[in-house]
């Protein structure tokens, strides 16, 4: 059956812990993948984040020079 | 008074900080040690700990983006902006992770990572409008016009939302629906701590993040007058060296 041909009452509606088994691990793999995925993402939000505030500092840099210029000209005027 | 204002406001982002971090390591914690294993699904269904309150999070950001959208046409200003562009890169941030997480359990659950079920095929529309909120944040300029325009994208980005959230209660699909307003599906106690505490973290983090971004865009905007104001007045910032 499709994803389409399924009712709402076709659901999962609840979740159940294990009773008395031996602990299934056949999903450890997509575990530790979904895991480390969260976290490289949000690395990668991060590091976009300090790419954007270290351009802000270059431009901030970059003004600061042209007002001590300016300002000195203004000096030797 | 101002300084003791923006000390009062780094000492409340540091406890905020700091609260994400704990929370983080005792959901992390949790869920491994103390949370047990799926009958039917077994370890993989673990994911659930951190996929649903990332879901809840790429809400958030659609919502700290609608806010600032909708303040923003009401009164623009930078700081509404800035919010709504903070919002959006959450809601794709965490939106990615979501449509990462989402299917890794599905190829356990389901046998395959994707189906064009109701609430993935919502969800995935969702993070593309937000997708394109940033790209034409990127390229189309930084003026009121295109600051107007992409408001717009941000409240229409927002009336998906319930769309995604009452898609399995409207159409066929596979996706589960565990947590419901009569109590949820969750069997166990420990599995309910999980999901709370998970909740908790996601929301502190998703809030530390969009006020980090939300921080930066405002200095982009404020340095960003800082140059043209000394561009007026005869300096120009982009060819001294």
């Amino acid at each position: 059956m499709n994803a389409l041909q399924q009712t709402p009452n076709d659901r999962a509606t609840t979740f159940q812990p294990v009773q008395g088994e031996a602990e299934h691990y056949n999903g450890e793999v997509l575990l530790v993948s979904a895991y480390a995925i969260v976290w490289v993402l949000l690395l990668a939000w991060v590091a976009l984040i300090w790419r954007k505030q270290s351009t802000l500092a270059s431009r901030l840099d970059d003004l600061q020079r042209v007002l001590d210029k300016a300002a000195a000209d203004k000096v030797t005027k | 008074m101002v300084r003791g204002r923006v000390l009062a406001v780094d000492r409340l982002f540091y406890a905020l900080v700091a609260l994400t971090a704990v929370t983080f390591a005792g959901e992390i914690w949790f869920v491994f040690l103390k949370v047990p294993t799926e009958a039917r699904m077994g370890i993989v269904q673990k994911i659930f700990y951190f996929h649903v309150p990332i879901a809840y999070s790429m809400y958030l950001g659609a919502t700290a983006c609608f806010i600032g959208s909708i303040r923003y046409l009401l009164h623009p200003s930078d700081t509404s902006d800035a919010l709504a562009r903070a919002g959006a890169q959450a809601a794709v941030a965490f939106g990615a992770m979501m449509l990462t997480t989402g299917p890794l359990w599905g190829a356990k659950a389901w046998g395959a990572f994707w189906t064009w079920d109701p609430r993935l095929t919502t969800a995935l529309l969702s993070v593309l409008i937000y997708v394109a909120y940033l790209v034409l944040r990127a390229f189309a300029g930084d003026g009121a016009g295109e600051r107007r325009f992409s408001a717009a994208l941000g409240v229409l980005g927002a009336a998906n939302l319930p769309i995604i959230h009452f898609s399995v209660q409207k159409w066929g699909g596979q996706h589960p629906t565990v947590i419901t307003g009569s109590g949820g599906g969750l069997q166990h106690p420990a599995m309910k701590t999980a999901l709370g505490v998970g909740f908790l973290a996601f929301t502190l983090l998703a809030i530390v993040l969009i006020w980090v971004h939300a921080r930066v865009e405002m200095a982009r905007d404020r340095l960003r007058r800082a140059e043209e104001d000394a561009i007026d007045l005869g300096l120009d910032t982009r060819t001294e060296e």
